[in-house]
């Protein structure tokens, strides 16, 4: 039933609020933002044209409080929310509170959430669906789990996964059974905490395949297409570094096999928005269902780049009720495209975030280039959320025309104040495996020289430094001159000064 | 004092630094020629010039080459953002390398633990408190970092003295969450 979106909250912060705020001002759909504490300042609040407090900077008591949204949302007089990625993305709660207060959910069903977005519950749709699934035990393996009865059914190694979980968050590689565990203990706890369900399972872990994930999009009024595929094999600790579309390993035939699995997978469960289906595809090309992931995903923009298509303005059509404004045999691919994720992490220090202040921010641009961001020169990256602080997309040609572009804008970016990703970008983008597209999800781990850069030019950056200091000395007042900050004044007299 | 602020502040001028990065160490020399500094390592000069903009976000040219940098001190440090890779520089005045060195140092506590943070994080759950009784490897608090939860365990065992930490606050690498004694 066709409805009209004339304002829209978005119950999201950082890059995602702001790609979505960017789809409503184009459509001339008034945005309405949220934040905490933290972000009051943040760009996803200046660039809305309304934006209201939630609660102070945890997330637990601001982004993720479903009654505190519904009350902006009826406050301000939204007709609609988008929920982004992460926080309450997939919560059924969330949908079926915005259902009982009249506010168009943007996504699917509270149905389809359930049925799907359990992990345990799609492997068991798919099943039914004679989609191909991953050798595992498809039902909560409780606190202290039988290690044989795994081992016999599964071997080692396996993984441990949040039946509700997303992001890597939740899962846990065992390698033998003394790990077993503490590999549960922690699992049911980040399961319990991030997604309120400890429920947890176990599957085999096949080493050496490729993440490949397919983009869906059906409507309500019974049409689903899929945009073909995303290959997003650079992982570390099962978190995505480096997305892009096409996959340099699928060919024609077997894309459309993927493709009508996960469109039966979304008719099965009467899904009626924009999602993505996760497969692992193995050496033979085999391909298992890994999971649905019923929200838009971080690394959308590549598909938006090789197919033309908004995924955002797309889902806005569907949840007015609007049949799809594209069918199959129309959706066309063009090109390369890429994403680096530039996390506030040092991979010089084993990727710890890093938190501080944006002292000076340089984005790249020119041809080919796409940048997602929520930070501005001046924002404060706090631990309190995920350390993505902005999504580099490069589009070419071909694929070694989006590595070109993207070395370029790499190089392009600077980021004051923070350790940043872009040195590993840089160094992943020259391994001449990743260049021949020789990828998969153990790849990292196999090319530690990766994440080992240290830079080459430190004799420049000590020359620039001296020059610097010489300049910043010269123009401080003599007081200033002395003892370098951070040492108190009264070590530095007790050290000498006092008797000169 | 004899010295004037104008005679303190030509004498604060050094023309040498003891600069390190990592594992590399040198000693630059630094003159002014018209308008640009000249910068001599190991017997070698270059010329530099920088832009007047005194920001975060730098240009400079290094003999014929042209470069676009970062700029940021920070505790005596200068971090210097080149090609995307962030240099951490010392830069120190060497006639002040003798007065660092005998500055006097954090004396630890003796017969007390001290379990700090080994990464940056939000405490998600104090597992002990003040008067427990502790074994060794067993977890006294779990940190969220990373997107990961980490269970973080006592050293040895002993008794809990203090609990540093708080439910849901941030700490710093280095940070100390738990104290033990005993």
């Amino acid at each position: 039933m066709p409805r009209t979106i004339r304002k829209l909250l978005i119950a999201n912060r950082g890059e995602i609020a702001v790609r979505i705020l960017r789809a409503c001002a184009e459509l001339g759909i008034r945005s309405v933002a949220v934040y905490s504490d933290a972000d009051e300042w943040s760009p996803h609040v200046a660039m809305a044209d309304e934006a209201h407090r939630i609660g102070p900077a945890p997330a637990k008591e601001s982004y993720l409080k479903i009654a505190t949204l519904l009350e902006v949302a009826r406050r301000a007089g939204c007709d609609a929310l988008h929920p982004g990625y992460g926080f309450l993305s997939e919560n059924p709660a969330l949908a079926r509170a915005c259902a009982k207060a009249g506010v168009k959910f943007v996504g699917p069903s509270p149905e389809a959430i359930q049925k799907i977005g359990n992990k345990i519950e799609a492997r068991k749709v798919a099943r039914r669906a004679a989609v191909p699934v991953v050798p595992g035990v498809y039902d909560d393996i409780g606190e202290t789990p039988d290690a044989h009865a795994l081992e016999r059914e599964i071997g080692f190694p396996m993984l441990i996964k949040a039946a509700a979980g997303g992001g890597g968050k939740g899962m846990r590689v065992v390698r033998a059974a003394a790990e077993l565990p503490k590999a549960v203990r922690e699992a049911r706890s980040e399961a319990q905490s991030y997604f309120g369900d400890p429920a947890i399972f176990a599957e085999r872990y096949l080493a050496g395949a490729r993440h490949v994930e397919i983009q869906l999009l059906a409507d309500e009024v019974g049409n689903a297409i899929h945009l073909g595929e995303r290959e997003c094999s650079v992982q570390r600790r099962h978190q995505k570094l480096v997305e892009e579309a096409p996959s340099p390993f699928l060919d024609e035939a077997l894309r459309a096999e993927m493709g009508k699995a996960a469109v039966a997978l979304a008719r099965t469960v009467g899904y009626a928005t924009a999602g993505t289906c996760e497969f692992l595809v193995d050496r033979n090309r085999d391909f298992y269902f890994l999971e649905m992931n019923t929200r838009l995903q971080v690394e959308h923009p590549v598909t938006e780049m090789v197919t033309g298509i908004d995924l955002v303005k797309a889902q806005l059509a569907v949840a007015a009720g609007r049949p799809l404004p594209i069918r199959q045999e129309d959706v066309a691919f063009r090109g390369w495209a890429m994403e680096c994720r530039i996390y506030s992490e040092d991979p010089n220090d084993d990727f710890m975030p890093s938190a501080g202040r944006i002292e000076g921010l340089e984005l790249p641009a020119g041809p080919g280039i796409r940048v997602d961001t929520g930070i501005a020169a001046g924002s404060e990256v706090t631990l309190f959320y995920d350390p993505l602080l902005a999504k580099l997309i490069a589009w070419g040609a071909d694929r070694a025309e989006a590595i070109a572009r993207m070395q370029r804008a790499l190089r392009e970016f600077r980021v004051v104040g923070l350790q940043t990703t872009i040195p590993f970008h840089l160094a992943l983008l020259a391994n001449p495996r990743f260049a021949a597209g020789e990828i998969h999800t153990g790849f990292l781990a196999l090319e530690t020289s990766i994440a080992a850069t240290r830079g080459d030019r430190p004799e420049v950056a000590m020359l620039l430094a001296a020059a610097l200091e010489y300049e910043r000395i010269r123009r401080c007042t003599p007081q200033r001159v002395g003892p370098p900050e951070g040492r108190s004044a009264w070590r530095w007299g007790g050290a000498g000064w006092r008797n000169a | 004092m004899a010295l004037g602020r104008r005679g303190l502040e030509e004498r604060m001028i050094p023309l040498k630094y003891a600069v390190s990065c990592g594992e590399n160490r040198s000693v630059v020399e630094i003159a002014e020629a018209a308008g640009a500094l000249l910068l001599t390592v190991q017997g070698k000069t270059h010329t530099l010039r920088l832009d007047a903009g005194r920001r975060a976000l730098r240009s400079a040219s290094l003999d014929d080459g042209r470069l676009r940098c970062g700029a940021r001190y920070v505790n005596g440090v200068w971090q210097i953002v080149l090609d995307g890779q962030t240099y951490e520089v010392k830069v120190a005045d060497p006639r002040f390398e003798g007065l660092l060195a005998v500055a006097p140092a954090d004396v630890a506590a003796e017969g007390r633990v001290q379990i700090k943070a080994p990464i940056p994080g939000l405490v998600v759950a104090l597992k002990v408190k003040p008067g427990d009784r502790v074994e060794k490897d067993q977890c006294v608090l779990v940190l969220a970092a990373m997107k990961l939860e980490n269970e973080i365990a006592a050293p040895r065992a002993g008794v809990v003295a203090e609990v540093l930490a708080r439910e849901n606050a941030a700490v710093e690498k280095g940070d100390i969450l738990v104290v033990i004694e005993g």
